[in-house]
């Protein structure tokens, strides 16, 4: 390996320079391109919507979605239909859900136990969303009771065999 | 140490959920009562099928008027002594809100669905000028006796399909008496139709029908909003719910006399059921004598029949469709009788 006399330590000028120019014209792209500029030709001619209904509560005479907004503009939530039937609904906290925004639509609906419910619900630009309610019953609520029954199970099935196998160790002692 | 700790959480835990359990757990007990923003209904008898108001202004036309609304044309005489009609009907396609929320891209004969309801008398000479004002090739079929080209249905002609910023004036006489119907006939025929090009065609018969309190219109249709070629919606007279919204008003013992054709599109059977009176049904209205006294029929696409009946109480009364599904989407409304 020959040793190259360099220049001084440190960049020089023109090292620099010739660094920051890609740097510049990166910049000069990342602009064009957020500005819309270079993809004008490409817009998309159908809305893209989407909407996840990411869990369903019944509770005695009304269901409610609790649904979140997963496509990239906003979506309007315009009709709720149960079982062909188009119901009055309310969304919180508006029925124009922004971007990755949560909402609850709560429809009054008399459901019984144990039947099938499909709920349609229906965007702005009448793209159709639907969630299957295979068998209906009251969802668990998050009181007393049921807190004190996961606790049950989580002894009955972590602490007792814990305790039971720890008993062993005299046993094992001797 | 760890029997102390397990003792430790099982007491934690056992103290969490007494704490929880006195908490508020309204969820499951009440109800919270809303303000329903939706429906004209009173909600106190559980909730009902329906929706709110739609923008009738920015749609252009009320179903309202349309009910009581016939076009009888520019009268004048020929020389021969015949009575001359003439109608212009211009294509326009028009978004409409038929339910607050969901516009439905519609095509539309004179910016309303359903179309203007002709109305002329057994033996006049019709002319009905269509102007192509949309972006796709349409045609007016009538219902009823014709010469072969005015049938509006592409190859007769060039009334079978005008394009795009084109007219053509349909020419003939208006025949049999009776209740009929007119729609666009170009391919793909169930889009042309279900997108809203369709209205009725009433032809009276020389001297009249028998003088009757009230005369209405009703086209019973439906909407596919997402192309599926299943109705999402259903109506009488263009927007879903209107008359459950708007109950039409009549008076105890008034004769009433409904033109009921029905152009729903992708179902099999519409039908019509009336709450609490019955009616007398002219099929077509072909005949003076009625066919049938009852308060249900069952239409299929393009038949039509005229009703006539009155209501011996007052009260507030339904009317729709006995298919229950298409009601409950839509095809519901109200008479409200009083004395």
């Amino acid at each position: 390996m020959t040793n190259q006399t360099s220049a001084p330590a440190g960049f020089s000028g023109r090292t620099l320079l010739l660094l920051l120019v890609p740097i510049v014209l990166l910049a000069a792209v990342i602009v064009l391109f957020v500005s819309g500029t270079a993809n004008s030709g490409l817009q998309s001619a159908a809305p893209i919507e989407s909407l996840t209904v990411e869990r369903y509560v019944l509770m005695p005479g009304a269901i409610e979605l609790h649904v979140r907004n997963s496509g990239p503009q906003p979506i309007r939530i315009a009709q709720v239909i149960i079982n062909d039937a188009v119901m009055p609904f309310e969304v919180e906290p508006r029925a124009e859900l922004n971007r990755l925004e949560r909402g609850t639509v709560h429809i009054t609906y008399p459901w019984a136990v144990g039947e099938a419910y499909a709920v349609r619900v229906f965007s702005g630009n009448a793209i159709p969303f639907d969630v299957l309610i295979p068998v209906a019953f009251q969802s668990v609520q998050p009181n007393g009771r049921t807190f004190l029954a996961f606790t049950m199970i989580g002894v009955y099935v972590g602490v007792i065999p814990v305790f039971l196998g720890i008993l062993w160790f005299p046993a094992l002692r001797k | 140490d760890f029997l102390k700790l397990g003792g430790v959480g099982l007491l934690g835990a056992g103290a969490a959920s007494a704490v929880a359990a006195t908490g508020p757990s309204s969820r499951a007990e009440t109800l919270p009562s809303r303000a329903h923003a939706h429906g004209g209904k009173h909600d106190t008898d559980g909730p009902l099928p329906g929706t709110g108001e739609v923008d009738i202004a920015r749609n252009g036309f009320d179903p309202a008027k349309v009910l009581y609304d016939f076009d009888y044309g520019t009268l004048s005489t020929l020389p021969d002594g015949r009575t001359l009609r003439e109608y212009e009907i211009t294509v326009i396609n028009k978004n409409i809100e038929i339910v607050p929320g969901i516009d439905f891209a519609a095509w539309t004969y004179n910016g309303r669905i359903p179309g203007p309801t002709l109305r002329c008398t057994e033996g006049d000479l019709i002319r009905v000028t269509l102007v192509n004002g949309s972006n796709h090739p349409h045609s007016m079929h009538f219902h009823g006796f014709h010469p072969g080209t005015m049938d509006g249905v592409p190859g007769t002609g060039p009334g079978g399909s005008v394009a795009p910023g084109e007219r053509f004036t349909y020419e003939f006489e208006a025949g049999p008496f009776g209740l009929h119907l007119y729609h666009c006939h170009v391919f793909p025929l169930a889009r042309h139709i279900a997108k809203g090009l369709y209205g009725a065609f009433i032809v009276d018969p020389p001297g009249g029908r028998p003088p009757v309190d009230q005369e209405m219109v009703m086209v019973m249709s439906g909407f596919d909003v997402d192309f599926d070629d299943v109705n999402d919606f259903y109506a009488v007279n263009g927007i879903p719910f209107y008359y459950q919204n708007h109950p039409i008003a009549i008076r105890t013992h008034e004769r009433v006399r409904i033109y009921l054709v029905n152009i729903l599109e992708f179902d099999l059977l519409n039908s019509f059921h009336l709450h609490a009176s019955f009616f007398h049904y002219y099929p077509t209205g072909t005949s003076l004598t009625p066919s049938e006294f009852t308060d249900t029929i069952i239409q299929g696409q393009a038949q039509r029949g005229i009703l006539e009946f009155s209501y011996p109480y007052p009260g507030m009364y339904m009317f729709h469709a006995h298919v229950t599904e298409f009601a409950e989407l839509g095809w519901n409304g109200m008479f409200e009788v009083t004395a």
